[in-house]
């Protein structure tokens, strides 16, 4: 969720086998670099390797260029890196957030080829998307300082995960 | 099964032979995923696996690797029909800094369970136990001694 030149990016915890729940510690979103966070929701696996491959490529853009990639070209890479797999698809949903220059937010999610969906308020993706995109779009306000931003995507975080059984069990809440 | 945990198992002494300082528990366990996962989309191995680890330096170390290579760092884990149970018995009865005998009532707990709610139960187990003295079978709890029989 996009705020007042800051973002917040947030995930469920559970990490579960289709009804069977393994872990309640299961760590979703991750640094890029200081200014840009990558949440996956979706097949575990897939959501590793993504990853993995991901930071690869950054960092090999981090020699080359000598400085961070922006969100909107990280986007873009990520758009990619999907779509090479049109046939045999990596099966998460990524949800991009970043800060791009003079802390312009930026966020955007994409389904699991690719397709960039960008947006100026919100990005959901995940089990419970539907009662994710009803509650943020209740709750969202224009122009919320960091504070606030972290309380609305929290509650709104929460409200949505119980109702769906397979999401919960805390959720993490990164602020930027 | 065997053929995946042999290749696993040379690759790790292989590593060490070339550098010289044996692989941590998490690099391992990250190693394994990766076999599994480059595997996962051409020709996927069936193995679900519990990776236990000690590391001088961080300590006894526990990872969940599942087939399709999902890698997890957990403090209790299991597989199969009978984790249903032993995962409750595990969240009921488990704390972090468990002595070796509290542990082990603890595994027994599970296979009691194991043994009476399960109706495919296996009648024999084994106990291994990974501490900084290496990796060891510490007991067998059998039911059924001469395992040979054909039915």
């Amino acid at each position: 969720m996009v705020g007042k030149n800051c973002f917040a990016i947030a995930s469920d915890r559970r990490l579960g086998v289709q009804l069977q729940t393994i872990a309640t510690d299961f760590q979703r979103i991750y640094k890029v670099h200081d200014r840009l966070f990558l949440g996956l929701s979706g097949l575990a696996t897939d959501a590793q390797t993504l990853y993995q491959r991901l930071v690869f490529r950054h960092k090999l853009y981090q020699l080359r260029e000598e400085r961070d990639m922006k969100p909107e070209t990280f986007a873009n890479l990520v758009s990619a890196i999907l779509y090479e797999k049109r046939f045999g698809p990596y099966f998460c949903q990524p949800v991009i957030a970043g800060l791009g220059d003079e802390d312009k937010p930026f966020i955007c999610t994409m389904d699991s080829i690719g397709a960039k969906e960008l947006a100026k308020d919100f990005v959901v993706a995940g089990t419970a998307s539907e009662s994710l995109y009803g509650a943020c779009e209740s709750m969202f306000k224009e122009g919320m300082e960091p504070e606030e931003l972290f309380e609305t995507v929290s509650q709104a975080l929460l409200s949505s995960v119980d109702r769906d059984c397979l999401s919960g069990w805390g959720g993490h809440v990164y602020v930027v | 099964r065997v053929q995946f945990t042999e290749y696993i198992q040379k690759n790790v002494a292989l590593y060490q032979f070339r550098n010289g300082i044996p692989l941590t528990t998490a690099a391992a366990a990250n190693f394994t995923r990766g076999e599994l996962a480059t595997a996962l989309r051409k020709n996927p191995y069936f193995v679900n696996i519990l990776l236990a680890g000690y590391d001088k330096e961080t300590g006894p170390s526990l990872y969940y690797i599942d087939y399709i290579a999902t890698l997890h760092k957990v403090d209790k884990g299991a597989f199969g029909y009978g984790s249903y149970f032993s995962l409750s018995m595990m969240d009921r009865h488990y704390h972090s800094g468990m002595t070796v005998e509290e542990a082990i009532d603890l595994v027994d707990k599970c296979i009691m369970e194991i043994r009476s709610r399960l109706v495919v139960a296996p009648p024999n187990f084994v106990i291994k136990i990974v501490d900084k003295d290496g990796a060891r079978e510490y007991a067998w709890r059998e039911s059924v001694k001469d395992a040979a029989v054909a039915s």
